[in-house]
């Protein structure tokens, strides 16, 4: 039954992605960019299936079951607030992009300063911070896999299936064909979400009966503070508003801020973007929480797979393998999305400007050779696992999101000079791998993301210039004044 | 312009009268239909700041007509 409805599945799955081809322009703008036509749904579903991912399956249910209920309140508003930046990123990037023509982040980064080493430093710290979280995605399907068919995939064949199949499909039809497969396996992860809901609470005596179960074992896992006393003020604050500085640093969720037909399919997206995060977050951490009733005491990696322990231990063969495929899916929608993003980055930014004269078939077909390489590279990457689903995440995301000040002075602020982009870019990737690998103390941080501290440090470099040039002023209009 | 800086400052107001709620106020410790009490509130600022966003995008659409 598991490798019926896997079968079905990929095959409908590769029919979807064919209309990708049909309407595929033999152009970048066409395979890269689904020719910036996309409509509002479109654009909203594309976006959200790419935002929501492995992580969200299983590093949601995963931290739903170490630290608790709080962990959805953080991650839903906090995921809803980066609904800000489609207005102020997104409209901007939209204009600039459909004026010059711009594909990639580095590109627009390139064409509003003219700075050669702040497009490469962007291009290369966006392949190199995606990579944890593109190999995420496999990690999550080989952990699926492996539980979804009792072992008879085991992990890293299941994180290969998926590989390939993705490569495939993203070869067929570029983003047309990824914008096509997010509708579906959008709405399509939802649904089956609320259902396994609904299945494992009914399995346990009903929804309010187990999480009251859960309770009386373990009431911090309902505290704001969570297990632990996790959740501190700052951590609140800094996981509250780390999304809205991430989530548009990603370069596939930047490249779609181009996609849209207009600003209008932008705003529309927003206010979804602000509601739908709300009612899916819920659901994987609901699992990780009702995970205790049936499996107590987890650690690590064991509880980063709560979500298909639950699923085959509570619902019948044909309903976990059906919610199982629908994660798949998931996985897929954004690793499709980051393979195409990577390609385009390096064709448009790293190959293009040393092989000018290549023709647009000719971008394309690199583009293609770039996808089966980033593919392969985070499957090498899965070969060995981090500990936790959430540290992986948490390390892409944070190195993604110190590029979110110096992309709002280039947008808007053209007093601020290049050189103090570069050296923010520079810093604050280095200063958070010094604080990820306890180099630098953490008491530095005053409880707070490190990412957080490194973002306020990085807006008082950028306003450093612009306030130094203001005080020049003064000064000068102060020192004419006696004489005039 | 004063519309729409009208509701930034209700979001901003809800939302830092939640971050005063969340970590020093006091909920009741229990549940309520299996959710935690102090979620509901969140669940109210949340719908305050969809409508906000609502409003928001409404008037920017206008204003490009």
């Amino acid at each position: 039954m598991v490798y019926v409805i896997l079968i079905l599945y990929i095959a409908l799955t590769f029919l979807t992605s064919l209309r990708g081809t049909r309407a595929l322009n033999r152009t970048p703008e066409g395979y890269f960019l689904a020719g910036r036509n996309l409509g509002t749904l479109a654009l909203f579903f594309t976006i959200i299936a790419t935002n929501f991912s492995a992580f969200y399956f299983l590093g949601f249910a995963g931290e739903g079951y170490r630290v608790g209920f709080p962990y959805y309140v953080v991650m839903a508003f906090g995921t809803a607030f980066a609904c800000l930046s489609f207005f102020f990123i997104g409209e901007k990037a939209w204009h600039l992009g459909k004026t010059h023509g711009y594909i990639t982040p580095s590109e627009l980064v390139y064409g509003q300063t003219g700075s050669r080493p702040l497009r490469w430093l962007f291009a290369v710290i966006m392949i190199v911070f995606t990579f944890p979280y593109l190999a995420l995605q496999l990690i999550g399907a080989g952990y699926l896999l492996e539980n979804m068919t009792g072992g008879e995939i085991p992990y890293f064949l299941g994180a290969a299936i998926l590989t390939l199949f993705t490569i495939g499909y993203v070869l067929l039809g570029g983003m047309r064909s990824v914008a096509s497969t997010d509708l579906k396996q959008g709405l399509l992860m939802m649904l089956l979400m609320l259902a396994a809901v609904i299945w494992i609470a009914h399995a346990l005596g009903g929804f309010t009966s187990a999480q009251q179960q859960v309770f009386e074992r373990l009431p911090d896992l309902f505290r704001r503070t969570g297990v632990d006393g996790t959740y501190t003020p700052q951590k609140w604050f800094s996981l509250l508003i780390f999304w809205l500085f991430c989530i548009p640093m990603f370069p596939q969720i930047f490249m779609r801020f181009f996609v849209g037909r207009g600003p209008s399919q932008l705003r529309k997206s927003a206010v979804l973007y602000a509601t739908i995060p709300l009612i899916i977050s819920i659901f994987p951490v609901l699992i990780g929480l009702m995970g205790h009733v049936t499996f107590p005491e987890l650690t690590g990696r064991e509880a980063d797979q709560i979500l298909p322990m639950m699923l085959v231990e509570h619902c019948p063969e044909w309903f976990a393998a059906l919610v199982m495929t629908g994660a798949l899916a998931a996985f897929m929608s954004t690793l499709d999305s980051q393979l195409l993003a990577l390609s385009t980055i390096v064709t448009r930014d790293l190959v293009l400007p040393f092989r000018p004269g290549t023709s647009m078939r000719g971008q394309v077909r690199i583009g293609r050779i770039f996808v089966v390489l980033f593919a392969l590279v985070g499957l090498i990457i899965a070969w060995q696992p981090f500990d936790t689903i959430f540290d992986m995440g948490k390390l892409a995301f944070s190195g993604l999101a110190v590029l979110f000040p110096p992309t709002l002075a280039i947008l808007y602020y053209h007093k601020i000079p290049k050189s103090a982009s570069i050296v923010c870019v520079i810093l604050g990737e280095t200063l958070l791998l010094l604080f990820y690998y306890n180099v630098l103390p953490a008491s530095w941080l005053l409880g707070f993301e490190p990412a957080i501290v490194i973002l306020a440090l990085e807006g008082l470099i950028l306003a450093a210039p612009v306030i130094w040039q203001r005080l020049g002023a003064i000064r000068s209009r102060g020192h004419r004044r006696p004489g005039s | 312009m004063r519309k729409q800086l009208h509701w930034w400052l209700i979001f901003a107001l809800l939302f830092t009268a939640t971050q005063d709620y969340l970590f020093i106020g006091s909920w009741p410790d229990r549940l309520i239909a299996g959710m935690p009490v102090w979620f509901f509130y969140f669940l109210i600022v949340h719908l305050a700041f969809i409508v906000a966003i609502y409003r928001y995008s409404r008037s920017r659409q206008n204003q490009d007509r």
